[in-house]
């Protein structure tokens, strides 16, 4: 019912599923991984990783995690080797 | 420890999840052996166990995750590649040589680990 329809997408989760989403407790500026002293993104590590995914499982792009330009290419690198080993999804459509 | 002319590499491969436990066995003992025979050194054995996949692979949603580190010569991963690739029971392998970072960060978390370990023991004792 497209009434009903409706009011799902009302319901949906926004687009950043996190609780603290990469973009929020970021200060400006700054990239947390350089922050963090974080050398290599380990591709094993998917919780780390999952934060770094909307809900369809795409990548987000560096105006939201907030990453440099060395370490977003690095966590590109982490993602597409994760999904080869079936480790996270290459897409997930959460329908319902 | 391994031979430091040797370079060290990630090895990640999944089993079909409907083997038996024997065949499992059997199948990562085969792998393992085959890397030592051809020159090479197992440096750390994980075996994740069975994990769901997070799409289907060849029909199937469950795996054998097994994941180690080995140092052995340059010419070992391309054999490797390709004994696995015939393997029907392999659904995914992945190797990947480790630069002077990953090592780094290998070590860090090899370290750790082996603390984790010594003081499970200690308190053992």
């Amino acid at each position: 019912m497209a009434y009903s329809r409706a009011k799902q997408r009302a319901q949906r989760k926004p687009l950043v599923r996190n609780v603290t989403p990469a973009s929020q407790h970021r200060e400006k500026g700054k990239c947390e991984f350089s922050e963090a002293g974080i050398e290599y993104i380990d591709f094993k590590n998917t919780d780390q990783l999952q934060r770094y995914l909307n809900d369809q499982g795409k990548m987000l792009p560096r105006r939201i995690t907030g990453a440099c330009a060395k370490h977003q290419r690095q966590l590109t690198r982490a993602i597409k080797r994760a999904r080869h080993m079936a480790l996270i999804p290459f897409v997930a459509d959460n329908l319902r | 420890m391994a031979a430091e002319d040797k370079p060290l590499y990630e090895f990640m491969y999944i089993l079909d999840g409907v083997l038996s436990e024997d065949q499992i066995k059997d199948l990562v003992g085969r792998i393992s052996k085959y890397i030592t025979e051809n020159g090479g050194e197992i440096v750390e054995n994980d075996e994740w166990g069975m994990r769901q996949l997070a799409y289907p692979i060849q029909n199937r949603n469950n795996g054998y995750y097994v994941s180690m580190h080995f140092s052995a010569p340059a010419d070992l991963p391309a054999k490797l590649e390709r004994t696995l690739r015939i393997e029907e029971r392999v659904l995914r392998f992945m190797v990947l040589r480790l630069d002077a970072k990953m090592k780094r960060h290998f070590a860090s978390r090899h370290e750790r680990a082996a603390k984790k370990l010594a003081k499970a023991e200690a308190s053992d004792d």
